[in-house]
């Protein structure tokens, strides 16, 4: 057995013990310290860099919606007495328009950094880029506390850092960052000695009964995985009370919200029949966005060796958390895909994982050829070709019909594509569109748009209403209408009211004339799933922004 | 006579293993290189829009499967409608109320008024997914054709192998969209038919027609 020197202890793991900071001199931790300050650093610069330079897409401004109403009523109320806040065809709320869709604590987490840095979109969004740098910091703390190796914790601290899907999604106004380092802070709680301490236990339970706050989905898939992974992997270490005790105490912090929030009827939405779909979408996109698939290939190698020969799994501790981080994210899947729609953003909060697992490999193979090792830490760092091409050549890769060369589902340099939409961002459809109203429309006009209705009633002082939301009861003919071109149907794919109303006022009256922006009408905006994030304009404009003005004449006075 | 000995027969399983990794991944580092949008056009400038096509045929494949399962599923909901109507059970209509879920509780199979609604269901939703598609290649073909329209205008000076290589694309580019045509008119033809199937041979409803040509 070949043995390692670690703190001058000879050890066949290369385990660090907690390294006791105080007592070592002033510069060797200033040396030590050194390249996590300039990761975080370089993530506070990607991060935090022009944070507002796009305004918030439809879902960041239902956040924010909701967080002004905090800010006006202290409960977020989806009818702020001109506007009704609404994608679900109005099944969000209740009668008295309080918010019941999903958890609050992201619409909380808005409001106070809008109560401390006024209604502004970097306001919105600082908080979560914060926690987006948290978690930078904290993916590197758990492997260094834990393992000492601060080789794989640099590189995971850095991997997570350039990981360009993940600073898309620690920049929005929304719960993915929270998610993440709730995620993250429960996984440093349980390497804590949460069995026997109090403040471990206390965190543990605390990031995991936040977690449902965050997205109870979240907390449903990413704890019943964990339970699972822990139970095969460290049963030795999960005493059975203290475990109860958690888990009850859990409970008690979900109990409210489970009455709160419509979890029952979202549940009558789970369809088995969406299973397959749903696991081909989550899959396809783990391996294209996430973890690339060669390298998932090299673990299940390693693994199922392992398996077949019954010769056990390694007792490496490092190696044994890898398996489970690997196990949570695996169940963490196959226990969304009952869920009714199969997203992305579902899976964020395990990029913090897969960064820690993708750090141990490049570890492993510079360990094992320097040359190698070198060559995958370029290609994570730098590329997706890891990502993409592979599944290219096996021809599962997925794309978008209206897709560019310049989106992530092609070989790509992501942080060079990020860098120039961070220092020369063009203005999207929803700057456009709020732009236009800001210096077009009159107090007291009325907009019907097809979509992207929420970041009008965040950014302009009029009434707006369609989107995705329920029936439209209006006596009057709006005074503005946006078609979109990309059509959007409900969940029984019937045609969203907003799409029929807009369509029979323009097919049975003359009374609008059409005004056309010269902008490209995108699908979405801001949307930061890297399927169809669009960071530069596409090379083919394939639709023009069209705003449709009522006639003057017979248009309503204010 | 000496005989050749190549260098693997030398090589260990783990000197093996490190040139595999190495040249697996220097074959993903090259093919990266080569991929890039920017090296592509460098190299071969006419490629951008042969790919385009390319992948516009890949979704033609799947649109054409998307409208025949449409048309087997259209059939079957038939059948069904047709022997619910001979053994007099109540009508099979799809209830058009704005119910909070798609009509896909499980739980609810064996009802059959429930089953056809499923079916319904899924029929639309290929209804949806083949008019999505159609929509998005009819306007990027567009945008195509009008990018080398303006191209081959302006490009006066270009050399006679770039102009024939720009009207052969066109040439496809129209090819392309007169198949799209066929597909529209397939797809319009199937729509019509799940509407009535909706009414219960009532003629069709014109809020839930989630189809319409760009013009």
């Amino acid at each position: 057995m070949s043995f390692l020197q670690a703190n001058g202890i000879e050890t066949p793991y290369l385990i660090l013990p907690k390294i006791n900071i105080m007592a070592e001199p002033c510069n060797r931790v200033y040396s030590s310290y050194f390249p996590i300050l300039l990761i975080l650093a370089l993530g506070a610069f990607l991060l935090l860099f022009h944070l507002d330079h796009r305004p918030f897409w439809q879902d960041e401004a239902e956040t924010a919606c909701l967080a002004k109403n905090v800010l006006k009523y202290g409960v977020p109320l989806a009818y702020d007495g001109v506007n009704m806040i609404s994608q679900e065809q109005g099944h969000e709320y209740d009668e008295n328009f309080l918010w019941r869709w999903s958890p609050w604590l992201q619409i909380y987490v808005t409001a106070a950094a809008f109560r401390l840095g006024g209604l502004t979109t970097f306001a919105g969004r600082l908080p979560f880029a914060i926690l987006g740098l948290m978690c930078i910091f904290l993916v590197y703390q758990l492997v260094r506390h834990n393992f000492g190796d601060r080789a794989w914790a640099l590189w995971a601290a850095a991997l997570l850092t350039c990981c360009v899907p993940f600073l898309l999604y620690a920049r929005q106004c929304r719960y993915y960052s929270l998610g993440a380092f709730l995620t993250l802070a429960s996984l440093y709680a349980f390497r804590e000695k949460w069995q026997s301490k109090m403040f471990p236990a206390l965190l543990l339970c605390f990031s995991l009964g936040l977690l449902f706050y965050a997205n109870y989905l979240l907390f449903l898939s990413f704890t019943g995985a964990a339970l699972l992974a822990a139970g095969l992997l460290y049963s030795s270490e999960v005493p059975l009370a203290r475990s109860l005790k958690l888990i009850m105490a859990v409970g008690i912090i979900i109990l409210p919200g489970l009455f709160l929030f419509s979890i029952q009827q979202q549940a009558a939405m789970v369809s088995l029949g969406a299973i397959l779909a749903n696991l081909e979408n989550y899959f396809g996109d783990f391996f294209q966005f996430m973890f690339p698939l060669p390298l998932g290939f090299f673990l299940l190698w390693r693994w199922g060796r392992l398996l077949w020969t019954r010769s056990g799994l390694s007792e490496a501790p490092q190696e044994k958390f890898i398996l489970f981080l690997s196990l949570v994210v695996l169940g963490n899947i196959l226990i969304l895909t009952p869920a009714p729609q199969g997203e992305f953003r579902y899976l964020v909060h395990l990029y913090p994982l897969c960064a820690i697992v993708l750090g141990w490999i490049v570890c492993r193979a510079w360990r094992y050829q320097k040359f190698s090792g070198v060559l995958l830490a370029m290609l994570l760092l730098g590329t997706n070709w890891l990502y993409v091409l592979p599944m290219d050549w096996l021809g599962i890769i997925s794309r978008p019909v209206h897709n560019d060369p310049h989106m992530l589902i092609y070989p790509n340099l992501p942080l060079k594509l990020y860098i120039s939409e961070l220092s020369s961002p063009y203005p999207d459809v929803n700057q456009n569109l709020i732009r236009f109203f800001q210096t077009h429309a009159r107090p007291g006009e009325t907009i019907l748009t097809a979509y992207g209705d929420l970041p009008l009633q965040f950014y302009t002082p009029y009434r707006v209403f369609g989107g995705l939301g329920g029936p439209i009861v209006e006596t009057q003919p709006p005074d503005w209408l946006v078609p979109r071109w990309y059509t959007r149907w409900n969940r029984q794919y019937d045609l969203n009211e907003s799409e029929v109303l807009i369509r029979q006022l323009l097919a049975h009256s003359t009374d609008y004339r059409p005004i056309i922006l010269p902008a490209e009408d995108e699908i979405f905006g801001n949307q930061p799933d890297p399927f169809f994030h669009r960071f530069i304009p596409p090379i083919e404009s394939i639709a023009p922004l069209i705003v449709y003005e009522k006639n003057p004449p017979t248009r309503q006075k204010p | 006579m000496k005989k050749i000995r190549l260098p693997g027969r030398n090589l260990s399983p783990s000197q093996w293993g490190k040139l595999l990794l190495a040249s697996g991944l220097l074959l993903v580092f090259v093919q990266g290189v080569l991929q890039l949008h920017e090296v592509q056009n460098f190299f071969f400038p006419g490629r951008y829009y042969a790919l385009k096509l390319n992948l516009i045929r890949k979704e033609y494949s799947k649109i054409d499967g998307g409208l025949s399962s449409l048309q087997a599923q259209l059939g079957r909901l038939t059948r069904l409608q047709e022997q619910q109507a001979r053994h007099n059970l109540f009508p099979l209509r799809l209830s058009l109320s704005n119910s909070s879920s798609p009509p896909s509780a499980d739980g609810d199979r064996f009802n059959p008024d429930s089953s056809w609604q499923s079916m319904f269901h899924a029929a639309q939703k290929k209804r949806v997914y083949v008019a999505r598609k159609l929509h998005y290649i009819d306007l990027i073909q567009k945008a195509m054709h009008r990018d080398l329209e303006a191209q081959l205008s302006g490009n006066g000076s270009a050399s006679p192998t770039k102009k024939a290589g720009m009207e052969k694309t066109l040439q496809q580019i129209r090819g392309s969209q007169a198949l799209g045509r066929t597909f529209h008119d397939n797809l319009k033809n199937l729509s019509e038919k799940l509407e009535k199937l909706a009414e219960g041979g009532a003629s069709p409803k014109a809020r839930n027609v989630p189809y319409s040509r760009a013009k």
